[in-house]
């Protein structure tokens, strides 16, 4: 099984780099993204070949390619998989795919592309780690493109203010993390252990109670951070409304965080997380709330689908807070379910951009006329990504309600409000930008607007099938993290982590 | 001939099945093809109401031959996580069979209608494709054998119905009634979903059987403690009152008139209106458990009753007019709800929508109408038929006049207290936001003001405050 996987999860994650390297040498740009778009495809092809050996293969987690280990820190290059991670791994390609394909030519040169491959072999490396040194390194590393991308933007003033936004983020997202790593590793670098930092040695070595909790605090500022749980999220809508067009994958940054949480944080310090469950779950939901009300305030559709999403991790945050089966696995479908059409109505709303120039609502309306297709994809993403019947979201956001109500009837109000707030917040963007008349003055240049090109229907109409077919038929997703969900949970001890054990219904009596 | 329990139950289950294929049909050709035609289009829908209407037939008549008062139809469960398990079942009764039977008439024959009603409208698919969408909705909602998927059903109905109500998109009014009414759905939804939860919570079920009893409507029973009953009594009157327009709320329902005369007739004079009420009396035996819910019920019965009888008298257009009209008729089905009178209710139901719907298919033609009468009565004035005001004193009479011509004013109180508010707050959070991200990027936000919105002008825009 090993020899199946040896070569192919390593090339999964060297590709895209090496796209990305290939990239240097073409300079003609219509090649480049040609190149590009290949190497995305390429790796999506991979990344389900990877999914086909895994559920061929059924156990929960593995260790399925070692490449040695880095003599002085003692880093093992181990790579693996398990069913939280086969499906981010499928979500960071499908997306990056997505991004390469339909992002507005003039956004797209070599340099962008380039920073977006690498993004993407960074973020399935993180994925892919099964080493907590190893994380860390692509924990950082999934930010460095976008932020040289960046600063090689950032000439004018207000671009300026970006690169600090995201200097500070990137800093105050990354060190508490490196403290952590540190703290956790201490000991096994004074005993001298031979993998120090190696998830399952970590997970059956435990950590002192003492400790938990500081460990804990650092893991969670770091995924905080990244998740853009609310006092942390400034930097997400400020980089959607300025940032360039590449760190748009950021969206996947969501679900990195939650990754962090879910494959790091919750088994190794079950006291800890239990003992900070009530606090988080108010944090999460409180975010929520917060950015469902901001969203409902902004003009502009870029900062508007940012503070949709800041809602949405809150929700997340929630939902991994409670620890049931129910709320855990509403999470975890959640970022999966709000990546998808969000990314898409994000691509949506820069192509809107590259045409009309501007994303102000108070200044478009009645687009509908010259564009009806962009019209009906902004409306089906949308409604994906918030949770309309029919839609993988709503399963999403069923679970969750499920989950955290069903424990805590008190706490309902914030999260159903949220939600209700969530969906009239989208309607009321679309109706101001594509319904009714344009605002005055503004419609010679609305006359000019063109409908979405084939290749961006053709994306955004697949992102959209993917969140309907997923919501018609959420079981196969669901049961791919069903063991994850147990473990996690702790109806099975960690220990079980990593061993043979059919991941199905048959996991839950224990 | 006698069919199967089986063979019913999956005819049965066809019946929202239709209208959800050619929707999805319709739409996938739409987004990824171009529009059909008319006459396709039209084959296309009519064809699966017809279908669904033929299947609800069969059903219908299998079950008043059998003497069948219930059959319940599990289709199986649709995903799971943890100890909880969406289940599609379907629930056939006397209550969701004549449902089924007034939704399908009504959605076919609306259908029909709409076919030379709407020829040469540009939004012509458009609105077939929406038709379709209400019609999987609401029979979803009536036939839902849990309160889950009754859930599902009842978001569909929504959203088509602010979608319609939008449907002249070009002007600027209706798309504002359409969101005004999303929002007021939406909101109110709130209500609906706590109920789910914390019917899971305490009946342990979402399966209506399972939590209220085998016996058939309305003679259910449930094992309840008082107070837990209200509760659940009131989350569903909070829903009710959104969807059926009742008082506070009501102010979405003339400004819902905007759309086409069809979906009006069919959304606000027919189905969408009374959908509140089918959950009220499917939720039957939780209100008879609670007092307290049950006086709820009557008293915003009556307060809408009274408003809605009120401000007709003086609209100046036959479609608010009747809009009014209707909310006086739900308002007076609620007070029936909550008195116990659940036969009553439905009767009076089935008979006010079909009347209603006729009414406002007429509308229209409502002036030539009263011109013709005019002609025929030879000038003599016809009896008044509004007289009951005149019983208040004078000077109450002018006062409830000017009231009732503003319509008592809800859609101004909803803004100032509820919408103003909010965006107020949003704006305000926003604002501190903008500053904390310039400190943290070390901007003195001042000094630079003037360049900032020369240079990034289209993201600086304040919240106007019009939705």
């Amino acid at each position: 099984m090993s020899v199946d996987f040896l070569p192919l999860l390593s090339v999964l994650v060297v590709l895209p780099a090496s796209g990305a390297a290939l990239l240097t040498r073409v300079h003609e740009p219509g090649r480049a993204r040609r190149v590009a778009l290949g190497v995305a495809a390429l790796t999506l092809v991979l990344a389900l070949g990877v999914l086909a050996l895994f559920q061929s293969g059924g156990p929960g987690a593995r260790e399925l390619a070692s490449w040695g280990r880095v003599p002085l820190l003692g880093l093992s290059l181990r790579l693996g998989v398990n069913g939280v991670s086969v499906v981010s791994i499928l979500l960071a390609t499908l997306l990056s795919l997505g991004l390469v394909a339909a992002g507005p030519r003039q956004a797209l040169d070599r340099a962008t592309l380039g920073a977006l491959l690498l993004t993407e072999s960074a973020t399935l490396g993180f994925f892919c780690a099964q080493d907590l040194g190893l994380m860390v390194v692509f924990w950082v590393a999934m930010l460095l493109p976008a932020k040289v991308l960046i600063s090689r933007h950032a000439r004018a003033r207000p671009e300026d203010r970006v690169l600090r936004t995201f200097r500070t983020y990137l800093l105050a997202g990354s060190l508490p993390l490196v403290a952590a790593v540190v703290l956790l590793g201490l000991p096994g670098w004074q005993s001298g252990a031979e993998v120090p930092l190696g998830l399952s040695e970590l997970f059956e070595r435990g950590v002192l109670a003492p400790q938990q909790t500081a460990i804990l605090a650092l893991l969670l500022l770091a995924a905080a951070f990244r998740m853009a749980v609310v006092p942390f999220h400034s930097w997400l809508p400020v980089l959607m409304a300025r940032g360039p067009f590449g760190v748009g994958l950021l969206l996947v940054n969501v679900h990195t965080g939650l990754y962090l949480l879910v494959r790091v944080a919750m088994p190794l310090l079950p006291e800890a997380w239990a003992a900070a469950g009530p606090l988080l779950e108010g944090v999460g939901l409180f975010g929520a709330f917060y950015g469902a009300v901001l969203a409902l305030a902004q003009v502009d559709l870029r900062r508007t689908v940012g503070f949709l999403l800041v809602s949405q991790s809150g929700l997340m945050l929630a939902g991994l807070a409670e620890r049931n089966a129910e709320s855990v696995s509403g999470a975890l479908l959640q970022s999966v379910a709000a990546a998808i059409p969000l990314t898409g109505l994000m691509m949506v709303v820069r192509a809107l951009e590259a045409r009309t120039g501007t994303t102000d609502m108070t200044r478009l309306g009645g687009l509908v006329r010259r564009s009806p297709r962009m019209a009906a994809l902004f409306f089906l993403l949308g409604g994906a990504g918030l949770g309309f019947p029919g839609t993988l979201s709503f399963v999403g956001e069923d679970l969750l309600l499920h989950g955290i109500l069903g424990a805590h009837p008190l706490v309902a109000l914030p999260l159903l409000l949220t939600t209700a707030i969530n969906g009239i917040t989208f309607l009321r963007a679309f109706m101001r930008t594509f319904l009714g008349a344009p605002v005055h003055g503004q419609s010679l240049m609305l006359e000019a607007v063109e409908d979405l090109l084939p290749r961006e229907r053709l994306t955004a109409l697949s992102l959209c099938a993917l969140a309907f077919l997923g919501g018609f038929l959420p079981g196969p997703m669901l049961r791919l993290r069903e063991h994850e969900v147990s473990v996690l949970v702790g109806h099975e001890s960690p220990s079980a982590h990593g061993d043979a054990g059919s991941h199905g219904a048959a996991d839950l009596p224990h | 001939m006698l069919l199967s329990d089986v063979l019913v139950g999956w005819i049965a289950t066809t019946v929202p099945f239709w209208p959800l294929m050619a929707f999805v049909g319709l739409g996938v050709v739409m987004l990824v093809h171009r529009t059909p035609g008319e006459r396709t289009v039209a084959w296309c829908v009519q064809g699966a109401l017809g279908l669904s209407l033929l299947a609800s037939v069969v059903t219908i008549i299998s079950m008043l031959v059998r003497h069948q008062d219930m059959l319940v139809v599990d289709v199986g469960p649709w995903f799971s996580a943890g100890s909880y398990t969406f289940e599609v079942s379907f629930l056939l009764d006397r209550l969701s069979v004549t449902m089924m039977g007034l939704a399908s008439v009504i959605t076919q024959l609306i259908g029909r209608f709409s076919v030379n009603y709407l020829h040469r409208e540009p939004g012509f698919a458009r609105f077939f494709l929406l038709l379709a969408l209400f019609a999987t909705g609401m029979l979803l909602l009536v036939e839902a054998g849990s309160i889950d998927l009754l859930f599902i059903g009842w978001e569909m109905v929504g959203l088509t119905s602010a979608m319609l109500i939008a449907f002249f998109q070009e002007r600027t009014t209706p798309v504002r009634s359409g969101l005004k009414a999303f929002t007021i759905y939406r909101l109110c939804d709130v209500g609906l979903l706590l109920a789910v939860v914390l019917m899971h919570h305490w009946l342990g079920s979402a399966e209506w059987v399972e939590a209220l009893g085998m016996r058939p409507w309305p003679g259910q029973e449930v094992s309840l403690a008082v107070v837990p009953a209200t509760v659940l009594g009131l989350c569903l009157l909070l829903a009710a009152m959104g969807k059926s327009a009742q008082f506070p709320f009501s102010s979405w329902l003339p400004r819902a008139m905007e759309g086409p005369t069809p979906s009006s007739a069919l959304f606000y004079g027919a189905l969408s209106v009374h959908a509140g009420l089918y959950l009220l009396l499917r939720a039957a035996p939780l209100l008879d458990r609670s007092p307290v819910a049950s006086m709820a019920l009557v008293g915003v019965g009556l307060l809408t009753a009274l408003h809605a009888t009120l401000v007709w008298r003086v609209q100046t257009d036959v479609k608010s007019a009747l809009a009014y009209a209707v909310l006086t008729q739900v308002g007076l089905m609620f007070v029936e709800v909550g008195l116990g009178w659940y036969r009553l209710a439905l009767v009076h139901l089935v008979a006010h929508a079909s009347l209603r719907c006729l009414q406002l298919l007429r509308a229209p033609s409502a002036l030539r109408e009263v011109q013709a009468r005019h002609a025929a009565s030879q000038g003599a004035r016809p009896p008044r038929v509004a007289v009951a005001h005149h019983v208040l004193p004078g000077s109450l009479e002018r006062r409830f006049y000017r009231l009732a011509l503003e319509r008592f004013a809800l859609d101004v109180l909803h803004e100032q207290w509820a919408l103003r508010p909010l965006l107020w707050v949003g704006t305000w959070i926003d604002r501190a936001e903008r500053l904390w991200v310039g400190a943290l990027s070390g901007w003195a936000p001042r000094e630079v003001e003037p360049e900032s919105r020369l240079v990034s002008k289209p993201s600086r825009g304040e919240s106007t405050g019009a939705v």
